[in-house]
């Protein structure tokens, strides 16, 4: 009987041991999401699915798709392409003259929201200067109280307040919606250099809007994760559209 | 006999299980730095980023 006993223990601990390493081997790629569900389509348009619109011959900034007037102010207009594409032909001095809405915090209904995503984009005004990439990226972290070694909710929070998870949390989706207003910027760019032509660039930055939005208001991780993903499918294409261009 | 086995069995299948979350929790996510081409959005790093809160 003591045989049987020591033979089922051993055996026991083998298991045991193997399990462990198998775990320590497995998945260095990031923690397995523990929610399933499928990530609604996006309704508002464009959808990320939809071409950059490539069927310009030679990009240039004056195809208007609305011809707003110049006392036109461009955040009473209702349709969010319009409202772009109307900001977008006018002069950074024009410009000044209306008041600052981005379409992230036009979307928020209550005030204080409002005003707090108003308050995050103007402290994050200094982070254009710096050189895109690391530098970017970093001062985007310093600016939202973010360390630069990001870790772990888990691992950050650890012995710290019960809301420290949370705001964790809403930092770093506060850093990946920067990083669509990144490409947003980019884009824009390109259609001040003439790369891209209004309707290009009106149907890009609508698009980044609007997966800013849908971002903020999914609830789960495949819903954000898809957003993501979606995006980095839609920037691919605007950047083979725009190498192509520039190889002709 | 047999409950002192099972005790044993439960006791190890505990420990196991324990150890292995302990390890899934140790592990970090290693965000690359960001490439500062006119080109890289470095949207990969948001997944990753994702992945540290969710």
């Amino acid at each position: 009987m003591k045989k049987i006993l020591s033979t089922t223990i051993t055996s026991l601990l083998i298991l045991v041991f193997s399990t462990s390493v198998f775990a320590v081997g497995s998945g260095s790629g990031g923690v397995p999401s523990d929610d399933n569900t499928p990530a609604p389509k996006q309704e508002p348009a464009p959808t990320p699915k939809q071409e950059p619109a490539p069927k310009q011959t030679a990009p240039t900034k004056s195809a208007p798709i609305s011809t707003p007037k110049p006392e036109k102010v461009c955040n009473d207009i209702e349709n969010i392409k319009e409202r772009i594409g109307c900001r977008l032909e006018k002069s950074e001095e024009e410009l000044k003259k209306e008041p600052y809405m981005p379409e992230e915090c036009r979307a928020i209904a209550d005030d204080s929201g409002k005003q707090n995503c108003i308050d995050r984009y103007l402290s994050l005004k200094p982070c254009w200067s710096a050189t895109q990439g690391k530098d970017r990226i970093a001062c985007v972290k310093a600016k939202l109280g973010l360390p630069q070694k990001l870790q772990t909710a888990k691992k950050l929070c650890e012995n710290k307040e019960a809301n420290c998870i949370e705001d964790y949390r809403q930092k770093i989706y506060h850093l990946i919606t920067f990083r669509f207003y990144d490409a947003e910027e980019r884009v824009e760019k390109w259609y001040e250099e003439g790369k891209l032509n209004l309707e290009v660039t009106t149907d890009f930055v609508a698009f980044i809007a609007t997966s800013k939005i849908i971002f903020n208001s999914a609830r789960s991780k495949n819903e954000r994760l898809e957003v993501i993903k979606e995006v980095i499918s839609r920037w691919n294409q605007t950047v083979e559209f725009v190498k192509s261009a520039k190889s002709k | 006999m047999k409950k002192f086995l099972a005790i044993i069995i439960v006791v190890l299948s505990l420990t196991a299980c324990t150890s292995q979350i302990d390890i899934e929790d140790s592990k970090d996510i290693e965000i690359p730095e960001d490439n500062s081409g006119e080109y890289d959005l470095n949207l990969e790093n948001a997944i990753l980023e994702l992945d540290l809160v969710e």
